[in-house]
């Protein structure tokens, strides 16, 4: 039954082909980035004897070696990880905290709901990316505290979402059912709220994902990434002296970058045909 | 005018603002001195009080007070940024006009590729990649800077030297802001494309040309504006970050600078400035809006 609802899941979603070659991208840069000591054993971050290396098909000098004579490639494949971590935190968290807001605001309607809106609101007001620059320059640039600014600065979106489907759905016959039977309101909240409003909630959260992988690379850029985890953005804010010297050292890195965001964003777009039923009939 | 109303009601924004980012920073002092929490909330207010006259402190890496400081460098910004919306704004408008007139068609699926990719990639790296291809490996434009420091210009000249450093970081921002402004018109254009009025307006026989841009457009319009109106933050950011990679003189260098000698009073004055830019457009928005659309005037 499971596996039916799955496949059937899977043929609607392949019918957006675009979402399909979206799913390849995150999917080849998630495996890469899986596998990564395989295919580059050895310390990516041990400094060489060759700098400025330009790509060539010598060992491990595919993509070249940067100023510090380390191979760009060994350094991507290691990036990937915690680029694709962070953004996965990030959204994760978000949509913790998203969740949990919305639920509550939408179930207990009334004073407590719209404190938690008016908190909410506030967010909405002062500019994203430079709260989240204002946080990690503040606290101190470690990943966990990266993590951290993205999902504070992230999570009023989803919690607007879910707030607005809780409303509608808690009116719903089978809501009433479960209270008249005596159901508690924390089973009633996530057994028979929360099924309900995960469709947007998934469609959001594979383009947060891809929207944390930016916000990261962005802040790294400007000098706020973590030294001991280098990310993609952490490369090309490397990159940025030696744009002269090293075209290399700025190119894959952003690349890579705009092929997994670009995969999240048409995951994104695929699940959205595929889980919106409105939509659907047109 | 209720508009307005609703968007000035979570309070004075200049006083949440320092609420929220102080927070932060004194849950850091408290570290240093225990349970000496009521005299920093004292502090608090008086870092309050001093932003609502006007007052942002001292920046320590300038030796001037953090207002002079924003104030010598925002107009280089906006000098980048307010062309670069103008033009993405108007190009994007054609091209999504463009796109959907034609769905699935090979210029729509052109664009729409490009637009996608517009908005997937970092801003910072698409100046990057400019900078490689066409300033140093053409050698078309200057890489850096916003005048030539090695000649005195003056007059047409300076407009000149101008007007070609700031072609790159403004292609930049316009490419960006174009894929944004492209894919929004698209999607909006052909919602209204569905409406009733629109097969009306068909049936009685007007020309397509005037149905597309007098009924369509004309309603597409609003969500096209709301939607540049929320991005102003975004624009914000990437003018800030495109500003890093072209060594542009503006709030961007500031930032940086600032993030790089821990000055915090100037952060936090360059944080509380943006987001009254921020707020002070997103307001202008909300009245074009009014302005643009008849039932909104009416309701107030």
């Amino acid at each position: 039954m499971r596996v039916r609802d799955l496949m059937r899941f899977w043929r609607r979603y392949a019918q957006n082909r675009a979402a399909v070659v979206g799913l390849g991208f995150v999917g080849f840069f998630a495996t890469i980035s899986v596998l990564a000591p395989l295919i580059f054993p050895g310390d990516p971050f041990a400094f060489g004897p060759e700098t400025f290396n330009s790509p060539s098909l010598e060992h491990f000098s595919l993509m070249g070696t940067d100023d510090l004579g380390r191979s760009i490639l060994g350094e991507l494949l290691y990036g990937g990880r915690m680029s694709l971590l962070v953004g996965l935190a990030s959204a994760l968290s978000a949509v913790g905290i998203g969740i949990a807001f919305g639920l509550l605001a939408g179930y207990f309607a009334g004073f407590f709901g719209e404190a938690i809106m008016r908190v909410s609101e506030i967010f909405q007001v002062v500019p994203r990316f430079f709260l989240a620059l204002i946080l990690v320059a503040v606290l101190g640039p470690s990943i966990y505290n990266i993590v951290l600014a993205i999902a504070i600065t992230s999570w009023p979106v989803l919690t607007r979402i879910v707030r607005a489907e809780t409303l509608s759905v808690r009116e719903k016959e089978f809501v009433e059912a479960s209270r008249a039977i005596g159901e508690t309101n924390v089973y009633i909240m996530f057994s028979e709220v929360l099924p309900n409003v995960l469709p947007p909630v998934i469609v959001n959260a594979s383009l947060l994902v891809g929207q944390a992988i930016l916000t990261e690379a962005s802040l790294s850029f400007l000098g706020l990434g973590d030294p001991s985890a280098a990310t993609w953005g952490y490369m090309l804010y490397n990159a940025q002296p030696f744009l002269r010297y090293a075209w290399w050292m700025a190119t894959f890195p952003g690349l890579a970058i705009t092929l997994v965001v670009l995969g999240l964003n048409l995951i994104g777009d695929g699940l959205n045909d595929a889980l919106n039923p409105r939509l659907r009939q047109l | 005018m209720n508009f307005i109303i609703i968007h000035l009601a979570p309070g004075d924004p200049v006083s949440r603002i320092a609420g929220e980012f102080a927070t932060p920073e004194y849950i850091a002092m408290i570290r240093h001195s225990f349970g000496l929490d009521r005299p920093l909330y004292e502090q608090l207010g008086l870092y309050i009080y001093n932003i609502l006259r006007g007052d942002f402190g001292y920046s320590y890496y300038h030796q001037q007070p953090v207002l002079t400081v924003i104030a010598s460098t925002l107009p280089n910004t906006l000098i980048l940024m307010g062309p670069a919306v103008a033009i993405a704004s108007l190009a994007g408008l054609f091209l999504g006009v463009a796109s959907s007139r034609k769905p699935y068609s090979l210029t729509d699926n052109a664009l729409t590729v490009f637009a996608l990719g517009g908005y997937s990639l970092p801003v910072f790296w698409l100046g990057q990649m400019l900078v490689i291809a066409l300033a140093l490996e053409l050698g078309l434009f200057p890489s850096q800077g916003m005048v030539s420091l090695r000649t005195e210009q003056v007059g047409f000249s300076l407009l000149i030297d101008r007007l070609h450093h700031m072609f790159l970081p403004a292609a930049v921002q316009v490419i960006w802001q174009l894929a944004l402004i492209t894919r929004m018109t698209r999607a909006s254009m052909l919602e209204v494309f569905r409406e009733d009025y629109i097969i009306t307006a068909r049936s009685k026989g007007l020309p397509e040309r005037i149905v597309v841009y007098k009924h369509v457009l004309r309603n597409a319009l609003l969500s096209v504006v709301t939607v540049i109106g929320v991005n102003v933050q975004y624009m914000f950011a990437g003018a800030v970050l495109t500003e890093i990679v072209f060594a542009w003189p503006g709030t961007g260098r500031l930032f940086y600078g600032a993030i790089y000698a821990r000055d915090y009073p100037l952060l936090m004055g360059l944080f509380i400035v943006i987001s009254l830019a921020v707020i002070v457009s997103n307001l202008i928005v909300d009245l074009l809006y009014g302005y643009l659309d008849p039932r909104i005037r009416l309701i107030s």
